[in-house]
């Protein structure tokens, strides 16, 4: 086997037993690597219905052949497992360093069952596996972690580690990696937590075969070059996401006050120069990444002062920022570094903040509910404190810590009004009203309300040279017309399934192998067929374009599949009222509203999804995925 | 005084991508064995990166005891034919970027291509001609 290391490592944390299996070829050439693998062993492993918080539930961290290689971007870790929070499929993926250690570990995947009796933490050691004591290590946050790890093991390894939100199974838990990259969505952090299992920590020195090596190198260089020399490039090397603060409040998508707007008034506070000029100190790159985009800022001085560390994200700046009315810019750095230490997803936790806030202003809940907390908007003292308290499950904290959408239906009532949640996940930092495809991707999405599972951001401030290349012959094919004006248009709901359908399966594509999407979603450098020469001249089997693009349908399905078997239907793709009714009410959207119905009918025509959300039998057959049809009992027609 | 090709790493430019460091092996050796590359980057520096790479000041071939270090095309290279892997100037060498590893039968040691340079996506990497005085330790 080239790309693929050949090895998956299974441990059984209940009998504290470590397996070394072999990587199924068949597993590795239809599914890549990535969510591929993680959804097929999930499908393949797990009984429906069981609580995600159990023993039973698998933890899978995959990583792909690409990773650990020199093509740009490749140093992303997949993680898998039956979602706390959506209670159906769950998977995050972030950078930093561990998925190509992994592999120069000798393993394509890691799969953690069962649950531990006492606190442990695995080592993996080139090829060798070993499970050990974290008593000392529970209850400590990711940084100390992460260090007193180094200190024990070596200088050089890479980890995942869990917070203590992951410990107190708080469902909005994440699991960091290498200390500031975050596997967020999802919850995973609490099926690690309700494992027992305080970290993975990896290192291993062996090189990974690739079937035509020089070919690949030049590719890859090639493929550096193309990627540096793109316009978009520089900016994002300059800024990173924070650029986005800027841009998405000119096309007011930038989540205000729980999603009442699409514009906040001081978005000027929070833009990229002011971080830039006032709070960096250096700057990162995840393993192997030409375009750096993690910028490292430090508050010196002020009630705030902290070393903050590397990677304040868009999605941080809106959650912490506009979600809640704050404009304090060292608030929110702190507030970041609070988080990433205790462990948590901070889209989820400026959701459910935004979601107290504005329950407290329309006076649904008062200061007995809130232990005595003044919930008001931009309050960053509230903010902090809510950090904690969720982290620790205190007071309040304790109902908080189970994600918006629990909260609401505990409080219930007018409440639920004001859950913008999806499958029981937050809505990031895209508002659907601002830009249509975003409002259909959040419905649709696997693992509840998320951007980056079709990415579809070429709408978002119109790449029409893009779209015209990847979607004017199929929309002639299909409609009978050409793609543009309407395709460019993000506030216009025609075309949008198609190019959602396709932003999907592409991307679920790229987190098998595991790419960034940086670099094939926003800026759309690369397409499928630059993906399956790297896969070819990697792997030794040819794919072709077709290949590839039925191999992200592939996953997607499966994926959809999972959460079908776990008792979720067409129902459940919805978006909150207020994005359904309640009409943007500034910027260029002003006025507008998802037109989610039209697209959502014209989404399930085109995925060959009945009414009830399940794929059709001929369309699981085509992407080969027959016995999991059958298992869901699709008949054909 | 000879001419050589000198390459410079600044630290205050470098992302820690680590593409120099896969880029190294794979020109080199042709494999992507990161503890085969001849370049270095060290990350557990609170301040940034430091790049660690041979500067070809040359010390280490004048210090050679069996002449083993010649300079051939501007490149300061080991003759694998003359090299005993005494370890001289693994011992001589101020930037520590040369090496003696079971891996390979000479001392690992840059051999300025400039792929490294080529790659780098933030122009951290240096390359330039430049005279080399002869140093002698004792």
């Amino acid at each position: 086997m080239y790309g693929w290391m050949g090895r998956i490592l299974r441990v059984n944390l209940s009998e504290e037993k470590i397996k070394y299996e072999v990587t199924p070829e068949h597993l590795a050439q239809k599914y890549i690597g990535g969510n591929g693998f993680g959804a097929r062993i999930l499908w393949d492993e797990l009984r429906k219905g069981i609580d995600p918080l159990s023993p039973e539930n698998k933890l899978i961290f995959a990583a792909g052949p690409l990773n650990g290689t020199l093509w740009p971007s490749s140093g992303r870790l997949h993680a898998a497992a039956k979602g706390p929070l959506s209670n159906a499929w769950g998977e995050g993926n972030c950078g930093g360093g561990f998925a190509p250690y992994l592999k120069f570990a000798g393993f394509d995947a890691v799969i953690i069952e069962g649950t531990s009796k006492k606190p442990v933490y695995l080592y993996i050691d080139d090829g060798v596996a070993e499970i050990r004591s974290a008593e000392n290590l529970w209850g400590k946050d990711v940084w100390e972690t992460h260090d007193l790890l180094k200190k024990e093991i070596r200088e050089d390894i890479h980890t995942a580690i869990i917070g203590p939100a992951g410990e107190n199974k708080v469902r909005i838990a994440s699991i960091m990696v290498d200390k500031y990259a975050a596997i967020a969505r999802s919850g995973l952090g609490a099926v690690m937590g309700s494992k027992k299992l305080k970290a993975i920590a990896v290192y291993g020195t062996r090189k990974i075969r690739l079937h035509n090596k020089y070919k690949f190198y030049e590719k890859s260089v090639e493929a550096i070059k193309k990627l540096l020399s793109h316009p978009f490039s520089e900016s994002v090397k300059k800024y990173g996401t924070t650029i986005l603060v800027n841009l998405m409040n000119e096309i007011a998508r930038y989540p205000t006050r729980n999603l009442q707007s699409g514009y906040f008034e001081e978005f000027e506070k929070l833009s990229a120069e002011i971080l830039k000029d006032s709070y960096r100190v250096g700057e990162g790159s995840c393993y192997g990444c030409p375009l750096h985009c993690k910028k490292r800022h430090k508050v010196l001085s002020g009630r705030y002062a902290c070393e903050g560390g590397y990677g304040l994200e868009y999605e941080t700046l809106d959650a912490y920022g506009g979600r809640i009315g704050n404009s304090n810019l060292e608030a929110i750095i702190y507030a970041n570094q609070l988080t990433n230490r205790l462990g948590m997803d901070t889209d989820d936790v400026g959701g459910v903040v935004g979601f107290m806030m504005e329950l407290y202003e329309k006076g649904i809940i008062n200061k007995e509910f809130t232990n005595g907390l003044e919930f008001k908007w931009g309050d960053p003292e509230i903010l902090i404190k809510s950090i904690e308290m969720i982290a620790y499950r205190r007071g309040i904290g304790d109902l908080m810590a189970e994600g918006t959408h629990r909260l609401a239906l505990r409080i219930g009532g007018e409440a639920l009004i004001y859950d913008m949640t999806v499958k029981g996940v937050d809505i990031p930092s895209q508002d659907g009203r601002a830009q249509k495809s975003m409002g259909l991707s959040h419905a649709v999405a696997n693992r509840g309300a998320d951007h980056l599972t079709s990415a579809e951001f070429l709408s978002e401030v119109g790449w029409p040279d893009a779209i015209l290349e990847r979607f004017e012959e199929r929309a002639k094919k299909i409609y009978g017309r050409s793609i543009m004006p309407e395709g460019a248009d993000r506030l216009s709901p025609v075309f949008k399934p198609l190019m959602v359908i396709d932003s999907e399966n592409f991307a679920a594509l790229v987190d098998s192998l595991v790419l960034c999407k940086f670099v094939t979603h926003w800026p759309p450098v690369f397409y499928f067929k630059d993906i399956a020469e790297a896969l070819t001249y990697a792997t030794g089997i040819r794919y072709t374009e077709e290949d590839v693009r039925v191999i992200g349908e592939r996953i997607y399905l499966l994926e959809r599949a999972f959460n079908l078997r776990e008792g979720l239907s067409s129902k459940d793709d919805r978006l909150p009222e207020r994005l359904l009714r309640e009409p943007a009410p500034a910027g260029p959207c002003k006025g507008h509203v998802v037109e989610l119905d039209d697209m959502l009918k014209e989404y399930y025509r085109l995925r060959c999804y009945d009414d009830r959300g399940y794929p059709s039998y001929e369309k699981m057959k085509e992407v080969g995925l027959e016995d999991v049809a059958k298992e869901l009992g699709i008949q054909p027609y | 005084m000879p001419v050589v090709k000198r390459l410079f790493g600044d630290g205050s430019k470098c992302v820690g991508c680590n593409i120099c460091m896969m880029t190294c092996p794979m020109v080199n050796f042709g494999e992507e064995k990161l503890s085969k590359s001849k370049i270095k980057i060290i990350d557990n520096d609170p301040n940034g990166f430091r790049i660690n790479v041979c500067n070809n000041c040359g010390i280490c071939m004048w210090n050679c005891p069996e002449n083993a270090i010649s300079i051939v095309n501007k490149s300061i290279l080991i003759d694998e034919a003359l090299c005993t892997l005494c370890g001289v100037c693994v011992e001589v060498c101020p930037t520590k970027s040369i090496w003696i590893t079971s891996e390979l039968p000479i001392p690992n040691k840059c051999v300025t291509c400039g792929a490294c340079v080529d790659n780098c996506p933030t122009g951290a990497l240096k390359m330039t001609e430049m005279e080399i005085k002869p140093i002698y330790k004792v």
